[in-house]
C-alpha cells in the first residue's frame, strides 16, 4: 500500500464521511482546533518568551513550565483530535499539498526541540531558574519554538487556500 | 446601513486584498498570532487569579509582566482585523455572529480595561476570593464569545 492509498483509504472511512457530509461537524472541529491553538501555542508562547528573557521575567523559568504544562498538554490533546479528524476528512488533498507537509515536519521538529530541552538544559533549571539572561541553549530552544510555531500556524492557514 | 457596508467593500484596499489569494491567509496569520498572544496572556492573568498557576508570584506582578504582549496581540488583532473586514464586509454585514462578535468585543474591552484591571492591579483589596474568580471566569468569557462569534463567522 502506497501513502497515497492510505489517504485514500482514510479518507474513504466512515468517520471521514460522516466530518464531510455534516453541516456541523466541520465547523465545530475547526473551532476545536483553534480552541486548542490558543491554549498551546498561548502557553508555550509565554515560556518560550520567558527563555528569552520577555515577559514572565520575575516568574522562576521551572515555576511556568510546570504550571502551564496542563494548559499545553490540554492545548495539545485537542488539537491532536480536532487535527485528526479534519485530516482523515481530506487526506488525498492534504497529501498533494505542500503546506501540510511542511506543518507536519514543523510539528516533528518542534516535538524535537522541546525534547532536547527537557532532556538537556532544562535538567539544570534550578542553577538558572532566575537568571535575567538564561543560557544560550535555552535561549535558542525558545526562539527556534516561537519560529516553529508561527511556521505551523502560518502553513495551517495556507492549506485551504492552496488547495484544489 | 447597506450601501455603507458596500462602499466599504468597494474600497481600493479591498480589492487589493481579493486580487492575490495569498493577502488573505496572509493577514489572517497576522490575526492568528494575535489571538496567541492575547489569549496566552489571557490564560496566564487569569488562571493566576483562580490560583491555578504560578501561586508563588503576586497578581500584580504576573499581570505587569505579561501586560505589553497582551497589548502586543490586541494590536495585531485591532490592525489586521479591520482589513479582514474591508476585504468581504457585505458578508460581514449579513452574517449574524459578525454582530454579535463586535457586541462581544466592544463588552470585553471596555471590561478588561476598567473593572479587570483594577482587580489585577490591588488584587486583595476590596475583594473576596470568589469576588476574583469570578471577574477571571467572566474575562474568559467575554474573550471566547468574541473569538467563538469569530469563528463562526469565518466559517459561515
Amino acid at each position: 500500500m502506497t501513502l497515497l492509498e492510505i489517504c485514500q483509504w482514510l479518507q474513504d472511512l466512515p468517520l471521514s464521511q460522516q466530518v464531510r457530509e455534516s453541516d456541523v461537524l466541520f465547523p465545530y472541529l475547526s473551532i476545536a482546533h483553534v480552541m486548542g491553538l490558543t491554549l498551546a501555542a498561548g502557553s508555550i508562547a509565554y515560556l518560550d518568551l520567558r527563555l528569552l528573557g520577555f515577559g514572565l521575567r520575575r516568574s522562576p523559568v521551572s515555576k511556568i513550565a510546570a504550571s502551564l504544562l496542563p494548559c499545553m498538554w490540554t492545548g495539545y490533546v485537542v488539537l491532536a483530535i480536532s487535527g485528526s479528524l479534519i485530516m482523515i476528512s481530506e487526506a488525498v488533498m492534504l497529501y498533494e499539498s505542500w503546506f501540510f507537509r511542511a506543518k507536519l515536519f514543523m510539528m516533528m521538529l518542534a516535538g524535537l526541540n522541546a525534547l532536547v530541552f527537557h532532556y538537556t538544559v532544562f535538567r539544570r533549571v534550578g542553577e538558572w531558574d532566575l537568571a535575567p539572561t538564561a543560557p544560550l541553549q535555552a535561549r535558542l530552544t525558545g526562539a527556534i519554538s516561537l519560529m516553529l510555531w508561527m511556521g505551523m500556524i502560518a502553513a495551517g492557514r495556507a492549506i485551504p487556500y492552496y488547495s484544489s | 446601513m447597506l450601501p455603507y457596508f458596500q462602499a466599504i467593500n468597494d474600497l481600493a484596499l479591498g480589492q487589493w486584498m481579493r486580487t492575490e489569494i495569498w493577502r488573505v491567509p496572509a493577514v489572517e496569520f497576522v490575526h492568528l498570532i494575535g489571538i496567541v498572544l492575547l489569549f496566552g496572556s489571557l490564560f496566564v492573568v487569569n488562571l493566576r487569579l483562580f490560583g491555578l498557576v504560578l501561586r508563588t508570584q503576586p497578581v500584580a506582578e504576573v499581570a505587569q509582566d505579561v501586560a505589553g504582549f497582551q497589548k502586543l496581540g490586541l494590536l495585531f488583532l485591532l490592525l489586521s482585523g479591520p482589513v479582514l473586514f474591508i476585504t468581504s464586509a457585505v458578508k460581514m454585514y449579513n452574517t449574524g455572529t459578525f454582530w454579535w462578535k463586535m457586541g462581544f468585543l466592544i463588552l470585553a474591552l471596555s471590561y478588561q480595561f476598567t473593572l479587570h484591571a483594577r482587580l489585577v492591579r490591588k488584587p486583595d483589596v476590596d475583594i473576596t476570593p470568589t469576588g476574583a474568580r469570578s471577574m477571571a471566569a467572566a474575562s474568559l468569557f467575554l474573550w471566547f464569545s468574541v473569538l467563538l462569534n469569530g469563528m463562526w463567522t469565518l466559517l459561515s
